[in-house]
């Protein structure tokens, strides 16, 4: 799911930068440390969409770099668990597919794969098939996942994705 | 009455009797004694013989165990009835007793009627009851009845089990001992005999009942786990002390009272059987059966059995025949104990091996089997008819504590027994306090049994073994209590959860399916699947580290598997690690066999294209199993590189590949920095080559430096040692950033504090170098701007061509003083020179040397470009120059020693032949070389600035020997250049090693038979005899050393080269291989008037006297012109025109001048 929030940030400059384009600095190294970074609480910011403040910069004792704490509000993808979302498959093999959801890596067991789809190894490249019609899912095909599961690492999630639920696959 | 005494003991056994508890209670209450009266008569005829014979009573007792519950049962019955009555009709009596008892022991009944202590409540009931019951009112009695009932109730209930109504803490409490209670005293006991002495304590007591001698002690206590120990209730050890005489198998010495806090915990009871119950798995713990997994079946607490369904353990081995005694013992034991013998095989096992029963194999082997029902029987055992054993076990055989049945024994039963069962089973089997242990607050729990069943709820808290679980329900708000066996975990899919047990206990994953009551967890770590039982899971957020209970090692860890063979960690288990070796297969190692591996950051390989593979890089694989995989290069131990890849999930992203099968992906990160000498090793052979020989010479010039030099960089595994596709590699190794192209190049620094020394280029980046200088044993790093690459230099003539030109000279003039005439032929067969004096040989081949240069370029020697080639030739990447290399070992063997030197090179002429051969492709040189010759190339270069030798921090000595001779002998310069050219074209195939050594060396092209030139070195005879090479120019006065088939012209006649070409003479080659490539020029000779086409190396520089015109021809002037002002020993003083140095007068040595018009 998409939130616009409003987040904080600190940015460490360097002195070099201090200059007449230190906050054109730290505007850009905001986008850059911020921008497709995921945060575990908020999850993956996709996009700065204005900045709030730019507070006032601290020197840091002893070492003459300053932090700059900013607001800002981003775009951010935040999946759930039980979210229903669009996927990219990125590969399959026989314990399951793995997908992209953005920046969102899912993994759905071949348990969670309905029953009637089956693994077919030999396919090039290897799919998931159905035996009674020629639905498939190969990679690079999209698909509608339902996330069963979350692992949340500080600055990445892991999803763990089913197909066994109603209007999902395609 | 006392001998009814006697008797009633026995039928007071009606200690507590309860198996469970284990516990002989034998309590001289009234009450009791009056139980005792009522059944006394019943019992009489058979206590006559128990009395003496405690162990046929003992026989009595157990057989009491066995048959007797149920009278047992019904006795209690029958006196709880009489109870009444009896208390009603002996009423009297009893009060007797204690006024018969008051006097003697006082205090007893003081203590009863102040404090209704634990251990007097039923005296204490009993005092009062008489006194309600005369004198109260019925309701009155009605509730001191009730009281009585209910305390009793309190005290039994306490006894089996805490029901819920509880007030009992209170109760509980008034219970405990006190002070005023009586004691407990231990006392030791003959092992085995607690029992018996127990019944004979209390068959004593009632036989003295009544008595004066009257025991005061107020109960035995014989507790099962104690073994040794009888415990005796009473106010005093004098009492025991009493009670105990003449009972042998007591011993009372050191009597020691239990503490009143200890005596509730001797007197606890364990409970043990209450988790068995149908259905629950429990372990045998004896007999052939023992540590079998069993199923309950039945459970008869009543009579403490319970029916077990096992594997049957049958001896197939041994033949039934004849009759069978059908000892169908149902009481487990004693059956067990033989049932080795008894039993037939099942299966062969360690036992008899764990078989279900099979019919015809035990009519095979002449068992006899039964069929009752749906049952069959053999030997006493009952087998379903899936082929289980059905039998009973007493109580105490039994385990069932912590059972957890493993995987393939559940298997053994699952195969059989139906399926869905006994995954019921394996949760019912959690019913033991282990089970409490796995649940913890915060669970997510699902009610397995009772009517909750399958209602939801987490867990708020654990009171003992009571779990309090708050339901997920509309209906249910408040908390409910459950056992651990009613709940079992609950999961979906999607939690995060750790292992608690099994195999993949410690592990974490994510569950991505459920089956049944075993979950499919993916693991963190490995992302492989791990099917686990439910109860052995638990919510947890965090991830496992991967790292081994000792911490010692870590997934993806290198690791030693054994002193060859390396693998990385990609799974570890409690005690095992799986390790990918490095043959790409999965090992399982015990993780005390492994070792781990340091890890060696600086570990390189070469990819398929040559590039250096680093850790941590990226990389593609291009051949081989794991083709078209890219993953990120982990860890690199020769060349195996364990790849770490994400898109591949066995054993945890982690191939193994080798280098040759990889290609390293686009750029990487990380730049490998130029000093870092491991890299060496895999270059080109070249650079690493550079490098080498000035390493060796500065370390002394040694020839045999040099030498291990030349073969490593031709045994590099390079490609360039044959002589074959030598670009490839340079031009690969030229993609690092590191500027090979520059490294091993003399240079001059053109800018800053160094200005105008020079140097040779250890090591070179795009923007900086590092250079050590000739002038002082320094390494300096210099910025590229600021260098000038001697060979691109634009030099005087004279810098330029010193090297070559010099040491010719030098080594030309002594051998020419020998008078030695035939020193081409010498040269030309080398054998022949080898007899000969060395400096023959040396001589010549200097020669010979001296005109590779031209012929090499086919422009004059004094072509700075040329003289200083070798340089210039590596620059241009010339293939041929890589073919130097490979010549080198097997050439500089020959020359090794100076004496052989000569001969040696051509003793051995083919090798040398092929060798130097291969140096001419090179089109290098033309040197041929009389192993003499480079040594005084290598002089020269030491002497000036350019050559790699220069490193050496003092010129040879030889030096200005050389520039003497030279001077005098050669006096036309210029005029042998085009001799040389011509020679060289002709391309004889004989180099001179020298030749080519020279070139090499400086070019880095160690290889080059080095050591033979540098012996000679050291001589300076050698060093003269050598420089023989480019030194001839137009208009040298020349003379003629070596004498010539042409009549005309005599040794020692002096010309004027007139002109110079370089050319092979085809003749010269015919007449003997040996004979090397060589220049002629066109010689005037004044005073014949004669011109003659001369061989260069006929000829020698003519050395200029005072006030000659002089051309230099080796040093660091060569190529200057100017006169000869004096002339000082060796040297000669020289004013140089056109300012070649900065001071037109100079010293230089004569062999360096030649003269000239």
């Amino acid at each position: 799911m998409f939130f616009h929030v409003s987040l904080d940030h600190e940015i460490l400059l360097h002195p070099r930068y201090f200059g007449p384009q230190l906050l054109k600095t730290v505007r850009r190294m905001l986008f850059k440390e911020v921008e497709g970074k995921c945060i575990g609480k908020y999850g993956y910011v996709i996009a700065v969409t204005s900045l709030e403040t730019i507070g006032v910069g601290k020197i840091q004792p002893g070492r003459g770099y300053v932090i700059f704490p900013v607001k800002y509000h981003a775009i951010v993808f935040r999946p759930f668990k039980h979210e229903v979302v669009e996927a990219i498959v990125t590969q399959v093999t026989k314990m399951g597919i793995f997908c992209k959801i953005g920046p969102l890596t899912c993994f759905i067991s071949r348990h969670s794969i309905p029953r009637d789809m089956e693994y077919d190894p030999s396919a090039n490249p290897p799919c998931y098939k159905k035996k009674d019609d020629d639905s498939m899912i190969q990679p690079d095909d999209g698909i509608r996942v339902k996330i069963a599961g979350l692992q949340v690492d500080a600055n990445e999630f892991f999803a763990v994705g089913t197909l066994m639920d109603d209007y999902l696959l395609s | 009455m006392s001998g009814n005494d006697d008797r009633k003991n026995k039928s007071n056994k009606r200690k507590a009797s309860d198996e469970e508890e284990d516990e002989v209670n034998e309590e001289e209450d009234d009450e009791e004694e009056e139980d005792d009266d009522e059944e006394e008569d019943e019992e009489d005829e058979v206590d006559d013989e128990d009395e003496d014979d405690e162990n046929e009573e003992d026989d009595r007792s157990s057989r009491r165990k066995k048959e007797g519950h149920q009278p047992k049962r019904k006795k209690k019955e029958i006196s709880g009835k009489q109870f009444i009555i009896a208390e009603a009709d002996v009423d009297e009596d009893e009060e007797e007793d204690e006024e018969i008892d008051e006097p003697e022991a006082g205090f007893v009944e003081q203590d009863i009627y102040e404090s209704p202590s634990a251990a007097d409540i039923y005296r204490d009931g009993r005092l009062k009851f008489p006194i309600a019951q005369d004198e109260m009112e019925p309701e009155k009695v009605v509730e001191y009845l009730k009281e009585r009932y209910g305390r009793r109730d309190v005290g039994l209930r306490d006894d089996e089990n805490d029901d819920d109504q509880i007030p009992d803490e209170i109760t509980q409490q008034s219970l405990l001992p006190d002070v005023k209670s009586p004691n407990l005293w231990p006392v030791k006991c003959r092992m085995g005999e607690e029992k018996q002495t127990a019944m004979l304590l209390m068959r004593k007591f009632l036989a003295l009942d009544n008595t004066d001698k009257a025991l005061q002690i107020k109960s035995v206590v014989v507790k099962e786990g104690d073994r040794g120990y009888i415990y005796i209730e009473a106010f005093k050890s004098n009492h025991v002390k009493a009670a105990c005489e003449e009972i042998h198998a007591l011993n009372v010495q050191n009597l020691q009272m239990v503490p009143i806090k200890g005596m509730t915990d001797i007197l606890r009871v364990v409970k043990t059987t209450c988790g068995i119950k149908k259905g629950s798995w429990v372990r045998v713990k004896r007999g052939i059966y023992r540590d079998d997994l069993a199923k309950v079946e039945q459970c008869d607490m009543a009579q403490n059995t319970v029916t077990l369904k096992l594997i049957p353990r049958i001896d197939l081995t041994r033949k039934r025949g004849g009759p069978r005694g059908s000892s169908n013992d149902p009481s487990g034991i004693v059956p067990e104990s033989n049932q080795p013998f008894k039993k037939k095989n099942r299966f062969a096992f360690k036992k008899p091996p764990a078989k279900l029963f099979d019919e015809t194999a035990i009519e095979a082997i002449g068992g006899q089997i039964k069929r009752e029902y749906e049952y069959r029987s053999f030997e006493g055992g009952k087998y379903d008819e899936k082929g289980f054993l059905i039998k009973v076990f007493p109580l105490s055989a039994v385990s069932a504590d912590g059972i957890t049945p493993t995987m393939s024994e559940l298997d053994k039963f699952e195969e059989t027994i139906d399926g869905p069962e006994t995954n019921v089973a394996i949760n019912r089997s959690k019913t033991s306090k282990n089970d409490v242990l796995s649940f913890a607050a915060g669970d997510q729990v699902e009610v397995c049994e009772g009517e909750l069943v399958n209602l939801q709820g987490t867990i708020v808290g654990i009171d003992g073994d009571s779990i309090r679980i708050l339901p997920k329900h509309e209906a249910l708000k408040d908390e409910i209590p459950f056992k651990a066996h009613e709940l079992r975990k609950y999961f979906s899919v999607g939690n995060h959860v750790k292992v608690l047990s099994g195999t993949f206990e410690g592990e974490t994953g994510m569950i991505v399916g459920m089956d049944g009551t075993i979950a499919i967890v993916l693991n963190d770590g490995t992302k492989e699947e791990m099917s686990v039982r439910t109860s052995d899971l638990q919510i947890c957020k965090e991830t496992a580290t991967g790292v081994d209970a000792s911490g010692q090692f870590q997934l993806k860890d290198l690791v030693n598997i054994s002193a060859d063979k390396v693998g990385v960690v990609v799974r570890m288990d409690k005690e095992n690690l799986h390790i990918l070796s490095m043959d790409g297969k999965v090992v399982k190692q015990p993780i005390q066999s492994v070792t781990k591996r340091r890890v060696n950051r600086n570990a390189t390989a070469l990819d398929s294209q040559n590039n250096n593979l680093n850790i941590g890089d990226i990389v593609n694989v291009v051949e081989g199993p794991n083709n078209n995989k890219q993953g990120q290069i982990k860890h690199i131990y020769r060349h195996f590189v364990f790849i770490h890849t994400k898109t591949f999930n066995e054993n945890g992203g982690m191939f193994v590949a080798k280098a040759r099968n990889l290609l390293i992906a686009g750029g990487t990160a990380k730049v490998t920095t130029p000093s870092m000498p491991i890299n060496a090793p895999y270059m080109s052979p070249r650079t690493s080559a550079t490098p080498a020989p000035h390493r060796s010479s500065s370390v002394g010039g040694g020839g045999s430096s040099v030498h291990q030099n030349s073969p490593a960089s031709t045994g590099g595994r390079t490609p360039n040692s044959t002589s074959g596709p030598t670009k490839a590699p340079f031009s690969s190794s030229a993609n690092v950033r590191r500027d090979t192209g520059l490294i091993g190049e003399t240079v001059k620094i053109s800018q800053g504090p160094y200005k105008g020394y020079y140097g040779i280029v250890k090591d070179a980046t795009e923007s900086t170098c590092k250079v050590e200088l000739h002038s002082k044993c320094q390494t300096i790093t210099v910025d590229r701007n600021r260098i000038v690459l001697t060979t691109n230099v634009s030099r005087q003539p004279g810098e330029m061509s010193h090297y070559f030109t010099t040491p010719l000279h030098g080594s030309q003039t002594p051998s020419y003083g020998l008078g030695s005439r035939t020193p081409m032929h010498g040269n030309q067969t080398p054998m022949h020179d080898g007899s000969r004096t060395p400096h023959y040989g040396n001589m010549t081949p200097r020669h010979d040397g001296s005109m590779t240069p031209h012929a090499h370029g086919g422009a004059s020697a004094w072509d700075p470009n040329y003289a200083t080639t070798p340089r210039v030739d590596y620059d241009d990447d010339d293939p041929s120059f890589a073919t130097l290399n490979p010549t080198t070992p097997s050439f500089s063997h020959l020359s090794d020693t100076l004496s052989s030197g000569l001969g040696g090179s051509n003793t051995t002429n083919s090798s040398s032949m092929s060798n130097s051969s291969s140096s001419n492709s090179l089109g290098v040189n033309s040197l041929l070389g009389s192993t003499g010759g480079p040594n005084s190339i290598s002089s020269n270069a030491s002497a000036s600035a350019y050559s790699p030798y220069s490193n050496h921090p003092t010129p040879s000595p030889a030096m200005p020997m050389d520039y003497q001779l030279y001077n005098s002998h050669i006096p036309t310069p210029g005029a042998a250049s085009g001799g040389f050219s011509s020679s060289h074209g002709s391309g004889l195939p004989d180099q001179s090693p020298a030749g080519s050594y020279a070139y090499p060396t400086a070019i880095n092209i160690a290889p080059v038979t080095p050591s033979a030139q540098y012996a000679p070195m050291s001589t300076s005879l050698d060093f003269d005899s050598m420089s023989n090479n480019d030194w001839h120019a137009e208009g040298l006065h020349v003379r003629i050393k070596i004498p010539i088939e042409d009549e005309s012209l005599h040794v020692g006649m002096i010309g004027i080269i007139q002109s110079l070409s370089v050319s092979c003479l085809d003749q010269f080659k015919q007449e003997s291989n040996n004979f090397f490539q060589n220049g002629i020029c066109t010689v005037h000779f004044p005073q014949q008037d004669l011109r003659v086409v001369v061989p260069l190396h006929y000829m020698e520089p003519v050395t200029p006297k005072e006030n000659d015109k002089i051309y230099v021809i080796g040093g660091d002037s060569k190529g200057a012109s100017g006169d000869l002002l004096s002339v000082d020993n060796q040297d000669g003083v020289v004013k140089l025109h056109g300012n070649v140095s900065d001071d037109d007068i100079s010293l230089i040595n004569l062999k360096y001048l030649c003269k000239c018009t």
